[in-house]
């Protein structure tokens, strides 16, 4: 989270009524969102500066495997955006229906409010992503994913910014992981739309994402 | 025209294989001699005109600017995505060292995400007592 200290709080508290363990990593905010996400009953990790979605999601992943008893994970944006009843179904799916991977998607499930220019630009990154993994999904950049500690373990997200959503789909390939997409609800309250990164942010993503392809450094 | 095709194929191909290998001394150090060189070369153009363009006429270029603009466009290509890369390595590594520090730091806040768990949010969370901070 980066500066969320308006919802954050209620995110977590629903969280934990259901789940026994939130971590919340705190990317550099300057606000009080760390506090809040704390009293609301999540474990905060907290970056001394602002590193960038993937670096905070991989940083939360890789707390979150320090707990030897952590079988499953659920990532879960901070902005009020997901539902936590998608979470729970996805994490039922990991425990009976021996997937690695359950991606959540807004295409198979509703999108409430989702700007029409938006949706036309995520449906072009899912196809772009489609193209360069081979993996089928319909929706490459929703921020609502339950993996197996066997997958996140071997999860490796390079890339600190946005672009990492295309790195775990590369993972989903790469390690050959039994992965689901299931519908989920995305609520695009005017919070979320406004805090939301802006639609002109997807040219850096996919700058990012071909010169990390192309030119691989050998190190 | 052919052999403007096959400077125009080499110099990709070089940017393209020195990107690849930008780590590699040699290529930092070749690149760097080349933009020394380069200097030199807009001196003489500056001294001696005619230099610069019996060199140009030599490699089939039309006149000695455009030989250096052709040089010049090419160090600068191979500058900023030197820097680009450079600029992505130092913040790799900055992500390293701030997200080692972040775990630490709440690793000796309360130990691993399992430990310490509070009772699930019953009252308002803002009755609840702050969590522990550190001191330093």
């Amino acid at each position: 989270m980066y500066g969320e200290e308006a919802v954050v709080g209620e995110v977590v508290a629903g969280l934990r009524e259901v789940f026994g363990h939130v971590v919340c990593v705190d990317d550099g905010s300057r606000d009080a969102s760390a506090a809040v996400a704390a009293a609301a009953g999540a474990r905060v990790v907290r970056h001394p500066v602002n590193l960038g979605q993937g670096a905070a999601l991989r940083t939360g992943i890789e707390f979150a495997l320090l707990d030897p008893d952590a079988r499953h994970l659920v990532t879960f944006d901070a902005d009020g955006q997901h539902r936590v009843a998608d979470a729970v179904r996805m994490v039922e799916l990991l425990r009976t229906g021996g997937y690695d991977v359950v991606l959540g998607s807004r295409f198979l499930g509703a999108a409430p409010g989702l700007p029409r220019g938006r949706r036309a630009l995520l449906r072009a990154a899912a196809a772009a992503t489609r193209l360069s993994t081979g993996i089928a999904v319909t929706d490459a950049h929703n921020g609502l994913r339950a993996l197996s500690r066997r997958f996140a373990e071997r999860l490796e997200i390079t890339l600190p910014g946005m672009a990492h959503a295309s790195e775990i789909t590369a993972a989903v390939g790469r390690l050959a992981a039994r992965w689901v997409e299931v519908p989920v609800t995305i609520d695009y309250t005017d919070y979320a739309r406004a805090k939301g990164q802006r639609s002109i942010n997807s040219v850096n993503i996919a700058f990012e994402v071909s010169v990390h392809q192309l030119f691989r450094s050998r190190r | 025209m052919m052999i403007k095709v096959v400077l125009v194929a080499l110099i990709l191909v070089a940017l393209v294989w020195g990107l690849r290998h930008r780590d590699d001394v040699g290529l930092r150090a070749g690149r760097r001699l080349v933009t020394v060189m380069l200097a030199l070369l807009a001196v003489v153009a500056v001294l001696a005109p005619d230099f610069t363009t019996r060199l140009a006429h030599l490699l089939g270029i039309g006149r000695g600017t455009d030989l250096l603009l052709y040089g010049l466009v090419m160090t600068f290509v191979f500058t900023t995505a030197g820097l680009y890369f450079r600029c992505r390595d130092i913040e790799r590594r900055l992500v390293e060292v701030a997200r080692a520090v972040a775990i630490r730091d709440a690793l000796a806040a309360g130990g691993p995400a399992g430990d310490a768990v509070r009772p699930p949010a019953q009252r308002p969370p803002s009755r609840r007592p702050p969590a522990p901070r550190r001191s330093s």
